[in-house]
């Protein structure tokens, strides 16, 4: 081509390149599927680092709720063997249920925060989030003392010590809340709030539409733009279905009250890490647990009440 | 006709009389009040014989393997130290360099300790309270923080969030000694950010905006 290429033309280029490359890849993956049905063993490289039993399984697995048990314990068996391969560690994957007459509740007490952001790290730890600024889960905002002023606070402070003087700390998190615009927004009900309150994603049914991140009014969801990133010894293996299990890019993810451990009596990562004792967890249900003492006892409030979306995560003070 | 007018008085008099009392000795009243309703219920919390801490629905944070130096009377003879010790301990000597200055450094070691009984605490009524219950002996006078850490507003809860749950005790975090609490320290890394929008991150810097065509 020996004229001189204009804009327009280099963009048409583009889009026949972009349209013949993604053909190219569709005929090479439809090869790719005839070889490796006619081959015992699958590729290694292929099916996104899984076999194709392994892919075709997670292609035709249907949402959580509809599963049949064999078939979760199947989806279960999968998530553990893809784990194995990818990061060469053992993990166990569960589906704890639920536990009977118990609604999960947080109080946070912000006179008492001193902005460590312990919380913070132990909950990416906990979780398997990607690290490298993926995402968190918890956002510790700075705040001029006495005034809860949201829109000019300042989640990436990052002085020498804390807590600066004539400052207050506030970590914020998915609110669980019980009536969640984020469930609403879902266009394929990939997001559920589950009898003991927490609102939890089926990462495999989610399709990756961000609706219920903008659903959100307290920006708790957050989405894997690329594949997370995990070092394999650093993966946790005590992991839930529902909660903290290696997630794949392009699916939404949120806090989930730390589902494999409090379903199990355990504290949240963020509770047991807290150093300073300000963040309280427990069953709603109970009326002699200790959220219900702050709840009947204490000045609390909860952030965007106004809004209607009753959140479960209570801010109290001394 | 003087005695009715006479009697008004008086009761006008008793009336304003009794007002002004009243306005007096207000505070003095609601301090009567306090001492006969409140105090006895605070005592109830506080004395290192109450019922109610006894039956605490959790267990609190041993911390009495920690210390070394905590028999007293390995040293102390009463008041007075063994000479032998004395000299023993001159060069090791840094239970004594401390600074006293909780409840504006009015209160002394024996306040709180005892010389005998390996250096536990007592009670202000006497009675001892072992090192690991010291909380009984900081609740007589913080009796709002106790019924808070007593009841799961205040205080650091550990492992579980039912069934075996473990609760620190006050001297946890705070020193008794020095009312300091938690000292300042770095806080953890602030947000990272995203992967693959560092170079947009940078260019931001540089005065353009993410959104801007770049030419």
């Amino acid at each position: 081509m020996s004229r001189q290429r204009t804009k327009k033309d280099m963009a048409n280029d583009t889009d026949q390149s972009v349209a013949s490359y993604s053909r190219r890849k569709f005929l090479k993956g439809l090869g790719t599927v005839t070889a490796a049905a006619g081959c015992t063993a699958g590729t290694k490289s292929a099916w996104a680092g899984a076999t194709l039993k392994d892919a075709m399984g997670d292609f035709f697995q249907d949402h959580y709720q509809r599963m049949t048990p064999e078939e979760i314990a199947d989806a279960l068996a999968r998530i553990e063997r893809k784990a194995l391969r990818k990061f060469g560690r053992e993990i166990t994957c569960t589906n704890t249920p639920p536990l009977a007459g118990v609604v999960f509740g947080y109080a946070l007490n912000i006179s008492k925060c001193k902005g460590y952001r312990d919380c913070v790290s132990a909950c990416v730890r906990e979780n398997n989030l990607g690290r490298g600024g993926q995402m968190e889960y918890i956002r510790v905002v700075e705040l001029e003392k006495g005034r809860r002023d949201l829109e000019n606070a300042d989640h990436y402070y990052d002085h020498d010590l804390v807590p600066q003087e004539g400052k207050e700390y506030m970590p914020m998190q998915c609110m669980q809340c019980e009536d969640p615009p984020c469930v609403k927004a879902c266009p394929v009900d990939a997001t559920w709030m589950e009898p003991d309150g927490i609102v939890v994603v089926d990462y495999n049914w989610c399709i990756g539409c961000r609706y219920c991140m903008t659903a959100c009014p307290y920006s708790a969801r957050h989405f894997n733009w690329s594949e997370p990133l995990v070092p394999p010894d650093e993966l946790n293996p005590d992991t839930h279905y529902l909660g903290n299990r290696p997630r794949m890019k392009g699916v939404v993810e949120k806090c989930h009250f730390c589902i494999h451990r409090t379903r199990q009596g355990l504290q949240p990562a963020c509770q047991e890490a807290c150093p300073t004792g300000a963040r309280v967890f427990g069953n709603l249900l109970d009326p002699d647990s200790e959220i219900r003492y702050i709840l009947e006892n204490k000045t609390v409030f909860r952030l965007k009440e106004e809004l209607g979306t009753e959140p479960k995560f209570w801010y109290y003070t001394d | 006709m003087t005695a009715p007018l006479s009697v008004s008085l008086t009761s006008k008099s008793i009336k304003t009389c009794l007002e002004s009392v009243r306005l007096k000795y207000r505070n003095q009243f609601l301090f009567i009040l306090q001492m006969l309703f409140i105090a006895p219920a605070l005592s109830a919390t506080g004395d290192g014989a109450s019922l109610q801490t006894e039956k605490l629905p959790f267990t609190v944070e041993s911390r009495k393997h920690r210390f070394d130096y905590v028999p007293c009377d390995d040293c102390h003879d009463g008041v007075e130290v063994i000479p032998e010790v004395l000299e023993m301990m001159a060069d090791m000597d840094d239970m004594h360099d401390m600074e006293v200055r909780h409840g504006n450094a009015d209160l002394q070691c024996n306040n709180c300790h005892m010389l005998e009984k390996g250096g536990s605490l007592h009670t202000l009524s006497g009675k001892t309270v072992d090192l690991d219950r010291a909380y009984r002996v900081c609740a007589q006078c913080h009796s709002r923080e106790f019924q808070d850490w007593q009841y799961g507003a205040h205080g650091k809860r550990m492992k579980r969030w039912r069934g075996g749950r473990v609760v620190l005790n006050c001297t946890g975090c705070h020193d008794p000694h020095n009312e300091t609490g938690l000292e300042p320290r770095a806080p953890m890394g602030p947000p990272g950010v995203r992967q693959r929008l560092e170079r947009q991150q940078h260019r931001h810097r540089h005065g353009r905006k993410p959104w801007e065509r770049s030419e």
